[in-house]
């Protein structure tokens, strides 16, 4: 089954949209295990979200949310993407051995 | 806008900008002055009402210095209910880079200013902010253009690129 990722930001229609893209195309490039959406950062508690994706300086602020939480340096790098979510499936799978 | 773009090569990024949205090397000392540029920008354009401005800089103050997206690269908004009239693009450099306090991506050598008034009017501009600057070195390269024709020829190269 699919992890549910969202991405969030502070207002949900500037970086978080553009970060949503930026996963999209890592996801649907390298055919990983996410259903992705977005919303604001203030949404992110009651999204019942596998994991969260968000700009680093933004990270700290998710607390009190019961998902894995993400900090994206520059949420333009596709590659800075892909290896935290191919780090975050790893770690999950870690977990289940 | 359209005779604009025929039998010339499209530009993505420059094409949503409009000419007067653009300053290269604008004198400001601060995060405050240079998101009020950006703002007088927006306004100018017809893209937001001037309360836009304070409502960028408290987005910045309450939620931290998150808008600096990529290193060296700010992407300046607030809600589409705090004064945008459309959907709108800008574009500032700095004279000198400019601190936000942001952990890993400061200082700022280009600021974006974006206007949306729904969530999916915009999209194209994001998604033209999103293919200009994952170039590693797009950055780089419109800090150091100096006149918008120098923006234009940087911006087509790394739109061909792609």
């Amino acid at each position: 089954m699919n992890e549910k990722l969202l991405v969030v930001c502070g207002t949900g229609m500037g970086s978080s949209m553009i970060l949503k893209m930026m996963v999209d195309q890592v996801v649907g490039a390298q055919k990983l295990p996410f259903d992705v959406s977005s919303d604001l950062a203030s949404g992110a508690r009651s999204s019942g979200a596998d994991v969260i994706v968000a700009g680093l300086d933004l990270a700290p602020t998710l607390t009190n949310v019961p998902a894995t939480v993400i900090g994206i340096k520059n949420i333009l790098d596709k590659a800075e993407i892909a290896s935290a979510l191919e780090e975050y499936l790893a770690s999950k799978s870690d977990g289940e051995d | 806008m359209t005779e604009r773009n025929e039998g010339t090569k499209p530009t993505g990024l420059l094409d949503l900008i409009p000419e007067q949205g653009i300053v290269l090397g604008a004198p400001a000392k601060d995060w405050h002055e240079l998101t009020e540029i950006v703002g007088g920008l927006l306004t100018g354009a017809g893209a937001a009402e001037p309360a836009y401005t304070d409502a960028m800089i408290r987005n910045v103050e309450q939620n931290g210095p998150y808008l600096v997206i990529a290193p060296g690269l700010a992407l300046l908004h607030a809600r589409p209910e705090e004064g945008a009239r459309g959907p709108g693009l800008v574009l500032v450099t700095p004279e000198s880079p400019i601190e936000f306090g942001h952990s890993t991506n400061d200082p700022v050598r280009v600021a974006l200013g974006l206007t949306a008034v729904d969530a999916t009017g915009h999209l194209d501009l994001l998604s033209a902010i999103g293919s200009t600057f994952t170039h590693r070195d797009a950055v780089d390269r419109i800090a150091a253009a100096t006149t918008v024709d120098d923006l234009r020829a940087v911006i087509a190269h790394l739109t061909e690129e792609n």
